[in-house]
């Protein structure tokens, strides 16, 4: 992928910033892997981040964008990648959730990577076609209710969070609904506008400019508090399922054995471009909000959220359909 | 005359010092990227995008898309002098590589050349007019109607082969379990990897196209066993009259079918190359001659690929829904520069939406011009000995498909295609529906799997949906047509025979 | 077996067979709920009853003598592999040599003197396109 690169970037070397040619690291371009098809959430935050990045660390920083498999292959392919710190991959909560999710285990999240920063999150949304049956949650329930297994949702992937976050209302509801994996949100979008599936749970990012043209319509935010960009959309817990909100969050990941002190550059790179107002501003306009940590906070959040996708998933028997 | 005040407006930005800049380079590059065997224009654009940040907003797009149909247009070249192809330029290694052993390259690139042209001003045409419908035009499609319309593409391929029905159908299947090597995208099982971790993420579509075609061809070559002759005659680039003629209705042809199949999502543009020599072999006045080095085996498909390049603008611009991988990197172009691809674009950012339009035709005109010299270069390739030339394209392509990933692992998997590519045409079995198959085979899985989920496991849907039910008939006509047409004239043989003995 | 029609529907069997009975040790699932192993299962059977055709057909039309020259493909495929062993363990110049030196034996002419022109005309452009072009090519 990286090579002719110099022949393109001597064609365009005067749209990269020159700065930090000097230092060690980095001396050739990043190539940022994406797990989910480019135009998503996960997309445009890494590349939003990665402009950011290119810019401070005068390297371009390239997305390589591997869907599938609820991310595994784009996992796969960062773990077997060398740890020099110019393979990172921007990821979401599917890397604690799938090494439950999937048998055997494709990975350790806890030993084959090394976090870098977590960067933001956005809450998880339950939508449908403006002129869908199912208008309201409680609405949906009860049709679920006298149909049970009959109503399909379609979601970005196995094992993503709008998966297991609706596997998990569903079950504290009482119904049972079936999931329709894609390769990333907005095929799975496309589908429930053209009707092949009635429903669709996703992340705020990817629903919202269909929300606003009238061709989806949100019936559920699973954040803690009304959004300020879906007033008249009711929060989970106002709907009565108090417990289940649900958001992605977005964090940089590396190989494991990547040097302590390029993750130590990384993560003060990345800090300084969730500072910037673009970045806020582009994750506030979505209903989601930048959360700059350590990384060792940011491993802590990846291993808790294993632990608790674990029992979630041993409980609720969910497997990869 | 609204158009017409648009286009107006769309070529005054289009027509600005900056922009016309930007659509020059990227229509360079792009063609110089389509030349290189292994990079197409997805690299291309990837590497490029996070370079473009610090260009204007309409600048970026115009060189991005620019790089795009440049290189649907390079592909070509690679594809028709050297039997190397490209995803977008399968069926140009048919009749246009037919054109080059008989010494009529020259035409054979003119031909493409003008074609997509004129496919390119079609397609400009329909998006300029019809943008904002046919976007809507992806909602109507399911995953049952993609499955048919990716089965309508394997059938077509029936009449791309010179051989049988039987020899295309079984190249396409081997095709699609070729494609089906490495991760399974919805239970995450590595398949048929042999445990090799450099096949997690699959055969690379790189290896089977260089292995298959150059490779295989290289060797069919020194089968042969004569040397294959320096070409010293004149170089001919214009064609005569009656062969222009033959350009003009079999391009507008491949125009039409292209600029409707850009608009589809997914083996869209694929397709439409397929369909539009389908086309060309059944209803063209010289459809004897196809397959066998006809000017219309180059124009319809390069007019249908150009054309559908274009129209697979509409669905990004008109209703904010990449329609492939090219157009999902386009719509986070968009987005990073902070434009919402969708149906409020073309009002919002008209300048963008009109000035984008305009710089394409722009852009079309610049490839046309660029062309003529490059022909002449490429020429020269043919003015060396076949002793000579033949070590350097086994080196071209070990370099081609070792720089895709820096792994010389890679090296072994075209080596292998190479050997399946002999195997294959020495068993009379052609490449380029394998090479369908191959492209089409996972979306073909993907769609497939998801109907059965969403139907419950019920086949009768595929038959009931109106899109994909009428596809299906189409389907069922077509094989139908050929096993009457394979029995009817033995029935007319056996009955000449009987008359001869009575 | 010198039936080109007849080596040809065997082949396609054979290729429907590895993938067919590989298909099978991966979970094949209902329709409903497709396993990874359905999608592969069908095609191969498909490919399989396209084969067994081609054979049935081969027994009814005239046959086709196969010609084949192991020679020329083994040549080509050992300079390929050679290049790719010498690339990764020595360098890749000594591969570009090997690529020339051994595939040229399937020509029709070999001259020494022509194969170190061209080696040395191949190496000249990996080293532009090393340098000016940023290949990451382990040519020393």
């Amino acid at each position: 992928m990286n090579s002719f690169r110099l022949l393109l970037s001597l064609l365009l070397s005067f749209c990269v910033a020159p700065a930090a040619f000097a230092q060690a690291y980095p001396t050739k371009p990043i190539k940022l892997i994406v797990g989910y098809s480019p135009g998503g959430a996960v997309d445009i935050i890494a590349r939003t981040i990665g402009q950011k990045l290119s810019a401070s660390l005068g390297q371009p920083v390239l997305v390589d964008n591997k869907p599938g498999a609820g991310t595994n292959i784009a996992v796969r392919s960062l773990i077997d990648s060398p740890a020099d710190g110019y393979t990172l991959m921007m990821t979401a909560n599917a890397i604690s959730a799938n090494a439950s999710l999937y048998q055997p285990p494709p990975f350790d999240p806890d030993r084959d990577v090394a976090p870098v920063s977590l960067v933001g999150k956005v809450p998880v949304v339950i939508a449908t076609t403006a002129t869908s049956p199912y208008s309201s949650l409680s609405k949906l329930i009860s049709a679920a209710k006298s149909a049970p297994g009959t109503i399909n949702y379609a979601t970005p992937g196995n094992g993503s969070t709008p998966h297991l976050a609706v596997e998990l209302f569903a079950r504290a509801a009482g119904v049972s609904l079936t999931h329709i994996p894609y390769r990333g949100g907005a095929p799975a979008i496309v589908d429930v506008i053209g009707g092949q599936v009635p429903l669709v749970a996703v992340n705020a990012l990817e629903a919202l400019p269909h929300h606003n043209s009238g061709k989806l319509h949100v019936i559920a935010a699973m954040s803690t508090s009304r959004s300020s960009i879906l007033p008249g959309v009711p929060t989970i817990a106002e709907s009565g399922y108090a417990g289940f909100e649900a958001s992605v969050w977005y964090g940089l990941i590396a190989p494991a054995a990547t040097p302590k002190a390029i993750i130590v550059k990384l993560h003060a790179e990345v800090q300084k471009a969730l500072a910037s107002a673009e970045v806020k501003e582009r994750m506030n306009s979505v209903g989601g909000e930048v959360l700059p940590t350590t990384a060792e906070k940011f491993g802590e959040l990846i291993h808790s959220e294993r632990v608790r996708y674990e029992k979630l998933i041993r409980e609720a028997n969910l497997k990869p359909s | 005359m609204d158009i017409l005040t648009n286009l107006a407006f769309g070529f005054e930005h289009a027509l600005t010092l900056q922009n016309l800049m930007y659509c020059a380079i990227g229509c360079t590059v792009g063609t110089l990227v389509g030349l290189l065997p292994g990079l197409g224009p997805l690299s291309t654009i990837s590497l490029l995008l996070p370079l473009t940040y610090s260009i204007p907003t309409a600048g970026s797009l115009i060189m991005l898309a620019g790089i795009y149909y440049g290189a649907q247009y390079g592909d070509s070249v690679s594809a028709i002098t050297m039997r190397i192809p490209h995803a977008s330029s399968i069926v140009a290694c048919i009749d246009g590589y037919q054109m080059t052993l008989k010494g009529r390259t020259g035409l054979a690139l003119f031909t493409a050349g003008v074609s997509s042209f004129i496919g390119g001003t079609v397609a400009i045409v329909v998006l300029a007019t019809l943008a904002p419908l046919l976007g809507e035009v992806a909602f109507l499609f399911g995953p049952a109607d993609y499955c048919a319309l990716i089965f309508l593409g394997f059938v077509c391929v029936s009449f791309v082969t010179t051989g049988s029905l039987l020899n295309g159908l079984a190249m396409t299947l081997v095709g699609v379990v070729l494609g089906l090597v490495g991760t399974d995208v919805n239970s995450g099982v590595a398949r048929f990897t042999m445990d090799l971790s450099f096949l997690a993420e699959g055969i690379g579509l790189v290896s089977i196209a260089l292995g298959c075609f150059g490779i295989a061809e290289v060797v069919k070559n020194l089968d042969s066993g004569e040397e294959r002759t320096p070409f010293n005659g004149k170089i001919k680039l214009m064609p005569t009259w009656p062969e222009f003629k033959r350009i003009i209705p079999s391009a507008l042809r491949g125009s039409v079918i292209g600029s409707f199949l850009g608009i589809l999502p997914g083996g869209g543009p694929v397709i439409a190359q397929f369909a539009a020599y389908a086309v060309d072999k059944r209803f063209s006045k010289y459809k004897h001659e196809m397959g066998d080095g006809a000017i219309e085996g180059v124009a319809g498909q390069a007019a249908a690929d150009e054309a559908a390049a274009r129209t697979s603008f509409i669905p990004l611009m008109s209703i904010g829904i990449p329609e492939n991988a090219v157009m999902a990197l386009m719509m986070a172009a968009f987005i990073v520069k902070g434009i919402q691809p969708g149906p409020t674009m073309i009002a919002d950012h008209p300048d963008l939406f009109w000035g984008l339009v305009a710089s394409m035709w722009v852009g079309n005109c610049f490839l046309l011009v660029l062309n003529v010299p490059l022909v002449r270069y490429w020429l020269s390739v043919f003015k060396i000995p076949f002793s000579v030339l033949f070590p350097s394209i086994l080196f071209f392509c070990c370099i081609g498909t070792y720089s895709i990933n820096n792994n010389l692992n890679d090296i072994f998997i075209t080596a292998l295609f190479g050997f399946m590519g002999y195997l294959f045409m020495r068993l009379g079995l052609e490449a380029p529906p394998l090479m369908l198959g191959f492209i089409l085979g996972p979306m073909l899985e993907e769609y497939f799997r998801r109907q059965l989920l969403i139907s419950r496991g019920d086949f009768s849907s595929f038959l009931t949906r109106p899109i994909s039910g009428t596809l299906f008939a189409v389907i069922a006509i077509i094989i139908g047509w050929q096993v009457v047409a394979f029995f009817l004239p033995s029935r007319k043989r056996k009955a000449a025979l009987l008359q001869a003995e009575q | 077996m010198n039936n080109l029609n007849l080596v040809r529907g065997l082949f396609l069997m054979a290729i429907a067979l590895i993938f067919g009975l590989t298909s099978l040790k991966y979970k094949l699932g209902e329709f409903s709920r497709a396993g990874p192993g359905m999608f592969p299962l069908v095609v191969s059977c498909l490919l399989f009853l396209i084969g067994l055709a081609t054979v049935v057909r081969s027994r009814f039309v005239k046959p086709v003598p196969l010609n084949y020259n192991m020679r020329n493909i083994a040549l080509v495929l050992i300079g390929l592999c050679g290049f790719a062993v010498l690339s990764a363990h020595l360098n890749m110049i000594a591969g570009i040599v090997f690529l020339v030196f051994c595939s040229s034996f399937a020509g029709a002419s070999y001259s020494v003197v022509r194969n170190l022109k061209i080696s040395a005309v191949l190496i000249g452009i990996a080293l532009v396109f090393q340098r000016f072009l940023g290949l990451n090519l382990p040519l020393f």
